[in-house]
């Protein structure tokens, strides 16, 4: 305890000067936490304040957001070729009005020249690349100080929220390719006694027979992955007592109710956790509570919401683009300021009032901007069609499906298990009720039919010996 | 003089007993990250090394009002988890500072009133430390490396050096004396807090690692040993101030290693107040959540959403 202490209270000292953060004593911190989950089963709500500092109120946590946004303007104006050439001035950075002047970073700019928003100097211990279900993959280089940072509070996150324990084994059915992910998860792991095992994108055939072999306790899945896995399970003849699963641990993509209630029906009474976290952005990200809000730790990076009309600060309901810009101390190599994820939120109407109430909050991820349609009443995003959709036995796992404009409406093509008169009232019903505009409906029993498939990254499958001897 | 070492004993083994219930009954807040570990022995060692220093070099008044407000906040933490108000918890901590001030200026520090009221404080302050370190995870290891240290400093201050004579002279005019004695004519017989304090982490830590039967095996051999110094002590066969942890460190040591050898490292905190609570049989293990949510967030570990049934 005493070590432990000690080790708080320089990690305290570095959260509130914004200073680079002593990596010694946030792995101590992050090993007594460890020890401390090992000992007493859990860590208290109090721990969390270890690594993220106190809970700040408006003004005080405005100002700090503020200085550390003045510090990552000027290290990337002296420091990356990018935002030298804007000539920006981070003296002139006096409130949060001249931050919204300053221009956006567009995730085609980060594609076209990664290296454009390095800073020099820095020690890149990784180039870490993005699945790239918006386009073409993105690179973000990031230096041995950010990603141990990254796994600290990957572990320290898991701990809290006791996702991962003592004795767990932890199937990790995600791309062998998103490193971040599968290598902050697989230290964690360690850190905290549980085995992690990369089954990786293989055919779902060989990825549940693995889960179920290998008596995995945890699942740490993409949800079209998951999707894939019930479909095949619930057809190869899986049920619940063939699975030792707790815990499935989903995200990377809009996970549904449907999709849940459905993975339950195959693997048990398992508990859902659902992540929000992007490449770029890292370690700056969500955590969704139990009231279906998505909550940002306003420490981590300055998060904006943007109207997708005109790009100024979105109002309560209003859907608009997430923009955020990773801050210092904990983001020092890629720098990006005012990064638009393209992932759309709607500010919440009010104070809200869940567990996680202390930290800033918008609604959860209602889909990509870039994927979502315009039409006379407004937009339409994945996540309504999805959640109308997944519900539906007779629409397969993952739902494929596409949405385009149509007749001022909205034109929704999905795959179905038969296109039947039934099943096309079933579907109009479900998106009817998800409040879609149907402008078009089509139905295909066959997935090359779609004309605008959404991107899943289930089909990023990853090919083995065994998997290519049978297929499914 | 029997009867002087037999109300000692009991007292010790009051304090053993008591430790033990209140182990099995109480949870101590504790830091929420951090475990016992060889670091706090370490740290504990050198105040306990330097604490009987810095009460000879400070003015005896202030010496005795710095151990006194010490022992008052031990109390308050050791009643802390005690299921009754605040304003009830500080009432008894004052109680406790007024009965220590009126039995000393009143009976006098001799008297066996003040050594009764004393003696029920030093018990009560010794079942709070031995349950902070047994609760925050102090393991059999930990244990053995405290006492052989102590063991080794209480030689050397006690017997070769008049360290622990002239801190007893310090504070013995103090409302409250580092020890569990009663006085009679011509003899006092009297055990250190220090060796109070290690006789009640060895039956705790025992029990705590390795069970009921241990712990019960650890009290009677500790209390024994402790009962045996004090006999030798009041028969002459020992001098007057002996070091009693060159009988009980031993004991320790050699406990702690034995059961190290053949228990293995013991039951983690968790694991004993599984063992105090039956579980339903059959029930699948699933920890639940914490109740206070409050975290960084962070990017790839998920957040709750969703619990079952709750979609």
């Amino acid at each position: 305890m005493f070590d432990a202490t000690v080790a708080q209270l320089r990690l305290a000292s570095s959260l509130a000067t914004g200073r680079r953060l002593n990596l010694r004593a946030l792995e101590k911190v992050t090993d007594a936490m460890c020890a401390t989950v090992a000992e007493f089963g859990s860590v208290s709500g109090d721990a969390a304040q270890a690594f993220s500092g106190p809970v700040l109120d408006d003004d005080v946590r405005e100002d700090v957001v503020l200085r550390r946004m003045r510090t990552q303007v000027r290290r990337a104006v002296e420091g990356t070729s990018h935002y030298a050439a804007l000539g920006l001035d981070a003296g002139e950075l006096r409130t949060f009005d001249d931050i919204a002047r300053l221009a956006l970073t567009r995730k085609e700019s980060l594609r076209a020249d990664p290296s454009g928003f390095v800073r020099r100097g820095c020690s890149i211990a990784a180039r870490v690349t993005t699945t790239g279900t918006t386009g073409r993959t993105t690179t973000v280089h990031y230096s041995d100080y950010e990603l141990r940072v990254i796994a600290a509070l990957t572990t320290n996150h898991l701990a809290l929220r006791r996702l991962i324990g003592p004795g767990d084994v932890v199937a990790q059915c995600i791309s062998s390719r998103a490193t971040l992910a599968v290598g902050s998860v697989t230290s964690s792991c360690r850190s905290l006694g549980a085995v992690a095992e990369l089954i990786g994108l293989v055919e779902p055939r060989e990825a549940l027979d693995a889960l179920a072999r290998g008596r995995a306790t945890v699942l740490n899945v993409y949800a079209s992955y998951l999707g894939a896995l019930v479909e095949h399970g619930t057809r190869l003849g899986y049920g619940p007592r063939d699975f030792a699963l707790e815990r499935i641990l989903v995200g990377g993509e809009i996970v549904t109710a449907g999709l849940l209630r459905r993975a339950r029906e195959l693997f048990g009474d398992v508990e859902g956790a659902e992540n929000c976290a992007m490449t770029e952005i890292a370690p700056a990200g969500g955590t969704p509570c139990s009231h279906d809000h998505l909550h940002l730790e306003p420490t981590t990076g300055l998060i904006e919401v943007l109207s997708l009309d005109d790009e100024r600060p979105a109002v309560a309901g209003e859907p608009g683009t997430l923009v955020v810009t990773p801050l210092p101390p904990y983001r020092e190599t890629t720098l990006l300021l005012r990064y638009d994820t393209e992932d759309v939120v709607a500010p919440l109407a009010g104070p809200v009032h869940c567990e996680l109430r202390h930290l800033p909050a918008v609604t959860r991820i209602v889909g990509k901007r870039r994927l979502a349609v315009r039409h006379d009443d407004g937009w339409t995003f994945q996540r309504p069609v999805q959640e109308a959709l997944e519900q539906l036995d007779a629409v397969p796992l993952p739902a494929r499906y596409g949405i385009w404009p149509a007749a001022r409406a909205v034109g929704v093509e999905t795959l179905v298990r038969h296109d039947d008169a039934a099943t096309r009232r079933a579907v109009r019903e479900a998106l009817d009720g998800a409040g879609v505009p149907i402008g078009e409906l089509r139905m295909t029993e066959d997935a090359r039919d779609l004309r605008h498939p959404m991107p899943l990254r289930a089909d990023l499958r990853e090919h083995s010996f065994a998997g290519s001897g049978g297929g499914s | 003089v029997i009867a002087v070492v037999c109300i000692v004993i009991a007292f010790a083994a009051a304090a053993v007993g008591l430790s033990l219930a209140y182990l099995r009954s109480w949870r101590m807040t504790r830091p929420p990250i951090g475990v016992f570990n060889s670091s706090d022995v370490l740290a504990m060692t050198i105040g306990i090394v330097l604490a009987p220093i810095g009460y000879l070099v400070l003015p005896t008044v202030l010496a005795a009002a710095l151990f006194s407000l010490a022992a008052l906040a031990i109390l308050g933490f050791t009643l802390q988890p005690a299921p009754v108000a605040d304003w009830l918890r500080r009432l008894a901590i004052a109680l406790a500072a007024g009965a220590a001030l009126a039995a000393a200026h009143v009976a006098g520090t001799g008297s066996a009133t003040f050594a009764a009221v004393n003696d029920v404080l030093v018990v009560c302050c010794v079942i709070g430390i031995a349950n902070l370190w047994v609760q925050t995870g102090m393991r059999s290891g930990h244990l053995l490396v405290l006492a052989g240290l102590l063991t080794a400093y209480d030689v050397v201050a006690t017997a070769w050096l008049p360290l622990t004579a002239d801190v007893i002279d310090t504070l013995g005019s103090s409302p409250l004396v580092p020890l569990v004695f009663w006085p009679t004519d011509g003899h006092t017989a009297g055990l250190g807090l220090g060796d109070l304090l290690m006789l009640c982490a060895f039956v705790l830590v025992a029990a705590k690692d390795y069970g009921p039967g241990v712990g019960r095996r650890a009290a009677l051999l500790g209390v024994g040993t402790v009962a045996a110094v004090l006999a030798g002590v009041a028969s002459g066969l020992l001098p007057q101030l002996v070091p009693t942890m060159a009988a009980l460190g031993p004991v320790i040591v050699a406990s702690c290693w034995s059961w190290r050898r053949r228990l293995g490292d013991g039951r983690s905190v968790a694991a004993f107040q599984a063992a105090l609570t039956p579980r339903t049989a059959g029930a699948r293990r699933r920890p639940h959540r914490p109740a206070v949510a409050a975290t960084a967030t962070t990017p790839f570990a998920p957040g709750p959403i969703t619990r079952k049934g709750g979609d």
